[in-house]
């Protein structure tokens, strides 16, 4: 014993500290290299990303300061385009047209994949299914917009069967007149964005374990209850993914809406999104379009962080 | 900038142009080495046509053209603006005259090509007065990428079948929409796709009733709510009422022209969309389909009047082979390519030496001459952009029903005010 405190003092005293420590330190000592070394293989990611995100955001940040039309060299004016903005004639409908297409977009997509997906889920060849739900998904915007034009336009495929249909009183200018414009491009945007909502879900559904389902069924649930109770809350975090992703894509809608309709007529049926590129790419307003840009941007990810945080906690405490 | 001051003056030459029949060749000598030059447009569609001129250019000076076709024209002149500054791109590009020039002329896009028009215009290969459609101040930024009347196309074989007549008067004209309303046919296409299409009608009526009118209106010397223009609208209001016009998200270009054409229905475009009707629809100029010049509302005007659009052609100024864009333009406007040129779109092509091959475009260019129609230039390129695209947008509501041509007018006037004062405080007057 007396030579453990012994050898033991004899090391305190060369080291001024215990061994302990210093194996503490050691360790750290090599974490710490380890820590760096594996940093220095992160920094060109890094640099990729501060260069492909955060510099665009700098400088659209920048350019929003900015009187900046394109060719001539801007010059700084504070924050005069927001001020314009705020002033923007335009921004009272562009507002409504947003919080329309998110309120649509947000139920009626994760409504109709939800039910699809616990339809589809229990079937036998579920995937087949999938596949053909998902199938619009791929599709791009631009195509998307193309193939609905040419159903809702005046002379369209709808008012042509329509006619045919002996329904004359219900043939439209769909696409001409407000809201109807954002209803028909909210439909075409549900039809594209449904399937992978549908698929989401459904390997949500598929990911329950069955022994909680069973255990319901034993208890006398009947099928609401089972939905409800059972499926529903174990659904947390693909559902807080479907909402948050409905969400941002909601608030930044453009190619279909520059597609069918460009915004118009009379720019009725633009969104901030669609705002943005006319007054920045139409009429070269650079730093005004900028300024709405970031607008947007912080709608986007304030929007999206509130709803990816409030779903996911909410849900954990169930 | 006096560009709005000169309209008349500048377009009476393109009627010389395109009427003139008289041909003298004159074939470049052909360099030895083949130079590339990439060119830029957002013409859907030409390519063929720029390919054809390509031929022209490498049997003239050795240079030949790289094609690349923009299905966008937003994103066309977003990628030219950025060209712009670095000089990475194209070497030559496709434009707008007039007031769509003066930022790009002003920004440093294009090239001042001041020499090239001085050569020409000493050669006869163009007219003076086309050339002020393509200056900025004293200098001069692009060549004419042909001369495209707006006359009315119509179906000669319906016209025949439906016992119809080209009128030559406002009231055989309405009596003309009439008819054809009566066989269940929209007579007039008119479109708000894109905003764009909604001047047409507006520019067009304008100069029927009074071309001063309209050039006043375009170089901001009276309002949008001067009662001579309220009345224009109300007579456009009476039109559109009486259903003479097509849905406005009617598209009237390539199959959507033909199809239009097919049923009977009028089209008020631009000869550069002759080809649709010719090439892409088979139709026979002058057989199936002919075009006219629309007539005057007030019956007090002696003589007719017809909008004229020159597309531009331009070198990038910071284009690393400018010295040879340049020499591609000055052989642009030279008879071989020319030509070529006219032959290739059907329209018609500012060198009074070309003749006119195109059976419509002859008839029209023949009259057009003949009759000393006033040839003025399009509301597009007839005021600063910003004016120009949102008063579409205005001009789009009033066409759908959902504003008065009172609201309309005022907010015309407004938008013109709002806009006329930052172009000077920009550009002075």
């Amino acid at each position: 014993m007396s030579n453990i405190v012994k050898s033991s003092n004899r090391l305190r005293t060369k080291s001024s500290q215990p061994i302990w420590l210093k194996m503490k330190k050691d360790f750290s000592s090599k974490k710490r290299k380890e820590g760096i070394t594996s940093y220095l293989f992160f920094l060109p990611a890094i640099l990729a990303v501060l260069a492909v995100l955060l510099y665009p955001v700098g400088k659209t940040i920048y350019l929003s300061l900015t009187d900046s039309e394109g060719l001539l060299p801007p010059v700084f004016i504070g924050l005069r385009n927001y001020q314009n903005f705020v002033h923007d004639p335009v921004l009272k409908s562009t507002l409504i047209n947003v919080l329309i297409w998110t309120v649509a977009t947000l139920v009626l997509p994760v409504l109709i994949g939800l039910i699809i997906a616990n339809i589809v889920s229990g079937v036998t060849g579920s995937a087949v299914y999938r596949m053909i739900f998902l199938l619009p998904y791929v599709l791009s915007g631009v195509a998307v917009g193309a193939l609905w034009f040419n159903i809702f336009e005046t002379e369209g495929l709808l008012n042509n069967f329509l006619r045919l249909a002996g329904m004359e009183g219900f043939v439209n200018s769909w696409l001409l007149y407000y809201p109807q414009n954002t209803l028909s491009m909210i439909i075409a945007t549900t039809w594209a964005s449904t399937g992978l909502v549908v698929v989401l879900f459904t390997v949500g559904i598929q990911n329950i374990p069955l022994q909680t389902v069973e255990a319901a069924t034993i208890d006398g649930a009947n099928s609401w209850q089972l939905f409800w109770k059972i499926i529903w809350p174990q659904l947390k975090y693909i559902r807080a993914v479907v909402i948050g992703t409905a969400l941002a894509n909601s608030l930044r809608t453009f190619d279909i809406v520059w597609v069918m309709t460009g915004g118009g007529p009379s720019r009725t049926s633009e969104t901030l999104a669609v705002t943005m590129y006319r007054e920045s790419f139409l009429l070269n307003r650079y730093g005004y379009g900028s300024a709405i840009a970031v607008f947007l941007m912080l709608l986007v990810v304030s929007v999206s962080v509130l709803s990816l945080r409030g779903g996911l906690k909410k849900e954990a405490t169930l | 900038m006096k560009l709005a001051k000169k309209k008349v003056a500048v377009m009476t030459a393109a009627s010389l142009v395109l009427s003139s029949a008289v041909v003298v060749g004159a074939v470049s000598s052909a360099n030895a080495a083949t130079k590339v030059l990439n060119f830029y447009h957002d013409k859907n569609g030409w390519d063929t046509r720029f390919n054809e001129v390509s031929v022209g250019l490498k049997d003239g000076i050795g240079v030949t053209l790289k094609p690349s076709t923009y299905a966008d024209t937003t994103l066309y002149q977003n990628t030219l603006n950025q060209a712009a500054k670095t000089g990475k791109g194209p070497d030559l590009l496709t434009w707008w005259s007039g007031y769509r020039m003066v930022d790009g002329a002003k920004g440093g896009m294009f090239a001042d090509i001041s020499d090239v028009w001085k050569d020409a215009i000493a050669k006869g290969d163009v007219s003076k007065d086309l050339q002020k459609q393509f200056m900025v101040g004293t200098k001069t930024y692009a060549i004419p990428n042909g001369v495209s009347f707006w006359p009315m196309f119509y179906n000669k074989k319906k016209f025949a079948e439906w016992g119809l007549t080209v009128p030559k008067t406002w009231a055989e004209f309405e009596a003309v929409c009439a008819s054809i309303k009566a066989k269940g046919v929209s007579p007039l296409t008119a479109s708000v796709d894109g905003a764009w299409p909604a001047f047409i009608w507006f520019e067009q009526l304008l100069i029927s009733q009074d071309p001063q009118l309209y050039l006043d209106l375009t170089s901001n010397k009276i309002k949008y709510t001067d009662p001579k223009v309220v009345a224009v609208f109300d007579i456009w209001k009476k039109m559109i009422d009486k259903g003479w016009f097509t849905a406005g998200d009617t598209s009237f270009f390539g199959d959507e022209a033909v199809k239009l054409m097919n049923k009977g229905t009028m089209i008020p475009v631009g000869t550069w969309n002759n080809s649709a009707f010719s090439v892409t629809g088979g139709l026979v100029g002058g057989k199936d389909y002919d075009a006219f010049v629309i007539p005057n509302i007030n019956p007090a005007l002696t003589t007719q009047s017809i909008i004229v659009e020159a597309g531009a052609i331009g070198a990038l100024a910071k284009g690393k082979n400018l010295a040879t864009a340049k020499k591609a333009l000055r052989e642009w406007l030279k008879f071989p390519v020319q030509a070529i040129w006219a032959d290739a779109s059907g329209d018609g092509v500012p060198n009074p030496k070309v003749p006119v091959a195109d059976p419509v475009i002859k008839s029209l260019s023949k009259y057009v001459a003949t009759n000393k129609v006033n040839l003025i230039q399009r509301y597009w390129e007839s005021g600063p952009v910003p004016l120009i695209e949102g008063g579409c947008v205005i001009l789009s509501a009033f066409m759908l029903g959902t504003k008065t041509a009172k609201q309309a007018t005022d907010e015309l006037a407004a938008l013109s005010d709002k806009e006329w004062a930052a172009w000077t405080t920009k550009y002075g007057k």
